[in-house]
């Protein structure tokens, strides 16, 4: 038996908007896939032989020899994925799907795939896989528990062996949990992946670290929930005391944070984080009560909050790379101002800018389409780079416009970075 | 500001950090989240920095169940008295 996993593109914000190409002189960064195939693979019963696609770098749309095909995407890559699994099915094979979109949408993704599996996949995944050999594939797949504990590290090797001259990752993510309790208004992993705070233990952290520096790869550790409070913080504190003993400074690229989260974390930790070679925070902002307010001319309080936490990155000695999110109610003409007023004034060295986006599955998206406020369906452009719904106050043209100047405006002072070193000057965009 | 002595003030002083609510507003019956304007995001800063304050060792597995500015005095409160045991 054999298996084709597909990763379906999308577009990145200098896709859409190749312009941002002259403005921004950084790298355009190809990052890994989400570990969702690696976590499947990792899993895969013996007697099935797996081959994977990347979309992104070779067209997928090709013949196959394989049994069963298997997609997996978020939302920005819905648009292909559908497209694909049309594709595969056309060609008369049985065509599967996983992965956020599927999650937030299954009964889109049913009428052009033969099975879909909602929410988190390990335990559906085998029985599919058990009802597929036994010529009784269902239509639907709910989410079983997992034992987080008992999974084998995601099988990277899948992604690192698929590497070529345009591909070729610095780092890999690595997840210390899965789930969370918090209900940030535009996030879908609390749907996904539970309400419930759920561990990795140290032992699998560190042996996907190994495995990811054994190929030369650092790794970057994608999940904002390792900073909560109790089980979240335990563990990350765990691992860098970790780092710090076996001298492994160089093996994290950098940690998920939100501004609230760097404001609730002692800055002792910050400073052990630093310690252990955490250099780069990356830091989300536009989904916490401190970034939605502080740009909105109407909030001092969280205004002086936001330059307390890039501070406290600074005086931790680790560069906050600054996501901000433009385009929600909140946000005015001015807001674009102000956001870059606040970088310059606080210190920040990189940023990226990105167009508030209601994901279907969240709460926002729920929210916006009872209002009737949803302009668009086109999945491609749920990519943080196009404004598909309507704000309050600012017209989609005017989140557009404001989007492009924020990330013109912020760089146009920065050519220096062309002349840095590949670290310095890698960003997602 | 020099933080209040005891622990209900203490408490009350830290949520006022969090939302534009005075200290002498905020009331124990006042909900966090329909009263106060917390969200679960700011919910999860006042539990660390009452972990920082009063050298708690509670996380957000503890308070699922915590709602009113009461709530989370009592939750103090057992949790002084769990170190202190
Ligand atoms: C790594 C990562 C990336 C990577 C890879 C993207 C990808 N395909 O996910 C890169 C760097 C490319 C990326 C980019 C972006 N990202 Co991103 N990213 C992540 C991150 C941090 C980790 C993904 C991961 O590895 N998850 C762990 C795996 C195990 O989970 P999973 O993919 O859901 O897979 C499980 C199940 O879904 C299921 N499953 C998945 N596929 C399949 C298939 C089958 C057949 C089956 C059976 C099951 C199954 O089983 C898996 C195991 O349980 C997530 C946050 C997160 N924790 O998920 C955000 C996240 C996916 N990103 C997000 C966003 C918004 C973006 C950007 C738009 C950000 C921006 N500002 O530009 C861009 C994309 C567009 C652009 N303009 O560039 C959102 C997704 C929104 C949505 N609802 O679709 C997330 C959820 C962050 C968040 N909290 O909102 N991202
Ligand atoms: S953005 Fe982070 S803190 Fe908020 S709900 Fe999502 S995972 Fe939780």
């Amino acid at each position: 038996m054999k298996v084709l996993f597909v990763y379906p593109r999308f577009q990145r914000h200098a896709q859409a908007h190749p312009e941002l190409l002259e403005y921004v002189p950084m790298n355009e960064y190809l990052g890994s896939p989400s570990l969702g195939i690696a976590a499947l693979a990792a899993i895969l019963p013996k007697h099935w032989d797996l081959e994977f696609r990347d979309d992104r770098l070779q067209d997928a749309a090709r013949p196959t020899d394989a049994d069963l095909v298997a997609l997996s995407f978020f939302t920005a890559a819905a648009t292909r994925g559908l497209e694909l699994a049309d594709y595969f099915r056309a060609q008369g094979k049985p065509t599967v799907a996983g992965g956020l979109f599927t999650t937030a949408m299954p009964h889109v993704v049913m009428e052009h795939t033969d099975a879909v599996v909602v929410g988190e996949g390990e335990g559906a995944w085998l029985q599919l896989l058990k009802d597929f050999e036994a010529g009784g594939l269902q239509r639907r797949y709910e989410r079983v528990p997992v034992d987080l504990a008992a999974l084998p590290p995601p099988k990277v090797s899948v992604y690192i062996d698929n590497e070529g001259a345009n591909f070729h990752p610095d780092d890999y993510p690595v997840q210390l949990s899965r789930g969370c309790p918090l209900a940030c208004h535009s996030c879908i992993l609390p749907v996904s992946m539970t309400k419930q705070l759920r561990e990795f233990t140290l032992a699998q952290v560190v042996t996907q670290l190994e495995q990811l520096g054994s190929k030369g790869k650092r790794a970057c550790l994608t999940e904002d929930t390792s900073w909560l409070p109790g089980k979240g913080n335990r563990l990350l504190e765990s691992l860098f005391d970790h780092l710090i003993a076996e001298g492994k400074e160089a093996s994290v690229s950098y940690v998920g944070i939100s501004m609230p989260m760097i404001l609730a974390t002692p800055l002792a930790l910050l400073k052990k984080a630093r310690r252990a070679g955490v250099k780069m925070f990356y830091l989300v902002g536009g989904f916490d009560p401190v970034t939605m307010k502080a740009f909105t001319g109407k909030d001092q309080q969280q205004l002086d909050r936001a330059y307390k936490a890039i501070a406290k990155c600074l005086e931790a000695d680790i560069d906050p790379y600054t996501s901000f999110l433009y385009g929600q109610d909140d946000d005015d003409v001015g807001t674009v101002d102000r956001m870059l007023e606040f970088a310059k004034k606080s210190g920040i060295r990189k940023a990226e800018f990105a167009i508030f986006t209601p994901y279907p599955g969240t709460p926002s998206f729920k929210r916006l389409e009872a209002e009737g406020r949803i302009l668009s369906r086109e999945w491609y452009r749920y990519n943080d780079a196009n404004c598909v719904y309507q704000p309050k106050q600012l017209t989609p043209d005017q989140v557009l416009q404001g989007y492009l100047r924020l990330w013109r405006e912020f760089y146009s002072d920065k050519a220096y970075f062309r002349d840095r070193c590949h670290d310095e000057r890698t960003i997602q965009f | 500001m020099n933080a209040p002595a005891n622990v209900d003030a203490r408490v009350i002083h830290l949520i006022s950090q969090l939302v534009p609510v005075k200290p002498q507003d905020i009331k124990p019956e006042q909900r966090l989240r329909d009263d106060l304007g917390m969200d679960s995001v700011s919910s999860m800063e006042l539990l660390s920095m009452l972990a920082e304050d009063f050298e708690l060792d509670v996380g957000v597995e503890d308070v699922a169940d915590v709602h009113t500015v009461g709530q989370t005095i009592e939750l103090v409160k057992v949790f002084l008295a769990k170190k202190a045991a």
